[in-house]
């Protein structure tokens, strides 16, 4: 008895399409999350100059009897000053590619602009402090490299440099709860770093993973944990200086953070926008092709250079 | 602007050091006419240059100018040739393992088989130097170029200790972002103290500026200062700051045993606002990233010899299709 199969009867079309898309991998953007957001006016150059007044001395000494002025102080300020620069891209897409395509090229494109919009933003102020701000290397691990591995006594000195500096932590601590396996955690500046060092974050003396918080859902989502008064933030796209180290490893940098150490500035009537040109406006004679792209205008910028040190290790 | 056409041209008269040409639109191909070797240059120097994108970097085509009729001749360029640069890309050249020898004379005298293509103003990483580890991982201008043979640290201070085998990496790109932090090399006890940089430092009179001096290097009480530049020299690569260092304890670089340390560096900390420097910007945070074209100079090469009239064309392709 023949027996009709799809051998003999294949169907007519062979594929179906998954309009359900997959998941584009993004990654966490971090390094903004401790920036104060500044804007500079239109019509203003394209220069903003901020200004910080150093701090006068004590007076110690009684002034006496004697009703003769003790010498006077002269206020001196330092000028930190920030130049926008303008960014962006896009893409151009043959009109054939949205009449053909069964899934929504168009939304997708956008979306993925969106990601490259914030992703640039975060690059931007992560390059920054890589170039920009003062470092202290990890000397107490074993790895014998320079810098080394990142142990409690280096977490120990970047956060007593910090408190020296009179940096004001950003997070509020968190008070012990009777429960299992959780222990308080201590009010903390921010430090930024690569996913890279979770391995040598959770070897490090002292470190508390997100899940022992007491109540870890005030730990942000990129929070992995803490050790000290530190609280890190991890991202693949953390800082990494390529062969840096003494031994030509890649060095990752800590960005160990206070309260408003960088800015990120903005220019007024120029924050980030989004530019469609349909095909008979970007297409040309034929309108054969549309544009879709972003632009935006910033600068990060170091405010208080003593409120942000890269702690830089390698991996052991 | 439509694809497909010249998006940029220019021209420049060479100095015999390679010419970087920003081009942020990107380009695909580029075309150089070498003027003075056009007119004057006899048989067999470089007319013409070519480059097109999937060429890879440093090689392009030249045109050499024949003796008996003035025709010209393509060859290909294995090196001195086109090189493409995105300064947001890895900033590291290959690295270069043939370091023999690190000298104890007073601007240390780096020895290497091979130098590949380093000339004077490069910037080099050093690594695991044997004997000078305290070098290792740190940027230092180099000068005294002899090809294949050696470079100098041009700014760094003299070593107690010769080193011996090690390696370095060419640093093509600086970090994108002005003002940079520094490594310091020295720091001088003077009334007004003289710091010295590894690395051409950029900076100019008015900017007000950190010192981070760990206790490895001495002058302890330099640490955490902050100073104005009341004077810079480009030729020795220093800054000079409104800070008595008279009697302070002595700076010293570091010696091979006091491995792992922090360096001692220079951070930008913004403009002293005082008369004088109030209306300069010098401090200013700026991305100064771009993307364009190295050209090689020398005779056979797109940015010519010496006083060489070049003129250039840049363009894009509407589409690039390399199988």
């Amino acid at each position: 008895m023949p027996i009709t199969t799809t051998s003999t009867l294949p169907s007519p079309v062979q594929q179906s399409f998954s309009y359900k898309l997959l998941s584009v991998p993004v990654p966490s953007m971090i390094h903004k999350i401790p920036a104060m957001k500044k804007s500079m006016p239109a019509k203003g150059g394209n220069t903003l100059r901020m200004r910080r007044y150093n701090a006068l001395d004590t007076a110690m000494v009684p002034l006496g009897n004697t009703g003769v002025n003790p010498p006077a102080q002269q206020a001196t300020a330092v000028d930190i000053d920030a130049k926008v620069s303008f960014y962006g891209t896009y893409v151009m897409l043959n009109e054939q590619v949205t009449l053909q395509n069964q899934d929504p090229v168009l939304n997708e494109i956008t979306k993925r602009l969106g990601v490259s919009l914030r992703q640039t933003e975060d690059q931007l102020t992560r390059d920054m402090l890589a170039a920009t701000a003062g470092f202290i290397n990890c000397t107490g691990g074993v790895n014998g490299d320079n810098p080394t591995e990142i142990t409690r006594t280096d977490v120990d000195e970047v956060v007593r440099t910090l408190l020296n500096n009179d940096a004001y932590t950003v997070l509020d601590n968190m008070e012990g709860e009777d429960k299992f396996g959780t222990a308080p955690v201590r009010d903390a500046y921010f430090a930024l770093c690569s996913t890279q060092l979770t391995g040598n974050l959770d070897a490090t003396a002292g470190f508390i993973h997100k899940n022992q918080y007491p109540s870890p859902m005030n730990a942000l989502r990129t929070e992995w944990g803490s050790i000290g008064n530190l609280r890190f933030l991890v991202s693949s796209i953390g800082s990494i200086t390529p062969t840096s180290s003494n031994l030509g490893a890649d060095v990752h940098n800590i960005f160990c953070v206070g309260m408003e150490a960088y800015a990120c500035i903005e220019q007024d009537q120029y924050s980030a926008s989004f530019v469609y040109l349909p095909p008979h406006i970007a297409g040309g004679p034929l309108a054969l092709n549309a544009s879709v792209g972003y632009k935006f205008a910033e600068v990060p910028r170091i405010t208080n250079d003593l409120w942000v040190i890269n702690l830089r290790a390698t991996r052991s | 602007m439509a694809n497909g056409t010249i998006i940029q041209q220019g021209r420049f008269t060479s100095d015999a050091l390679p010419k970087t040409i920003q081009l942020r639109s990107d380009v695909d191909w580029m075309r150089v006419y070498n003027w003075t070797t056009t007119a004057a240059g006899g048989a067999g120097t470089g007319v013409e240059f070519l480059w097109m994108r999937g060429m890879a970097a440093d090689t392009g085509i030249e045109y050499q100018k024949l003796a008996a009729d003035e025709s010209m001749s393509p060859v290909t360029l294995a090196s001195g040739g086109f090189t493409l640069v995105d300064t947001s890309a890895n900033p590291l050249g290959a690295i270069n393992s043939t370091v023999t020898a690190i000298s104890t004379a007073a601007t240390p005298v780096v020895s290497a088989t091979s130098t590949s293509t380093l000339q004077n103003g490069d910037i080099v990483r050093m690594v695991n130097v044997t004997s000078a580890q305290q070098v290792g991982g740190i940027d230092f201008t180099i000068g005294s170029v002899v090809a294949n043979t050696s470079f100098t640290l041009a700014y760094m201070s003299q070593l107690a200790l010769a080193g011996t085998t090690g390696s370095f990496y060419p640093v093509n790109i600086e970090p994108q972002f002005y003002p940079r932090h520094r490594f310091i090399s020295a720091i001088t006890q003077a009334a007004s103290a003289v710091v010295t940089l590894t690395v051409t430092h950029g900076y100019t009179v008015g900017q007000e500026v950190r010192f981070q001096v760990p206790a490895a290097y001495g002058m302890t009480q330099m640490d955490n200062l902050t100073g104005t530049i009341t004077a810079i020299s480009t030729a020795n690569n220093t800054v000079t700051v409104d800070i008595d260092s008279s009697a302070f304890t002595a700076f010293a670089f570091p010696a091979n045993a006091a491995v792992p340390f922090t360096p001692a560096m220079m951070l930008p900390v913004g403009m002293a606002a005082s008369e004088g420097y109030e209306n300069l910007l010098d401090d200013a945070t700026e991305n100064q990233g771009y993307i364009g074209m190295i050209l090689a100079a020398g005779t056979d090469s797109p940015a010519g010899d010496t006083s060489d009239v070049i003129y250039w064309q840049a363009g894009k392709a509407f589409s690039v299709d390399n199988e």
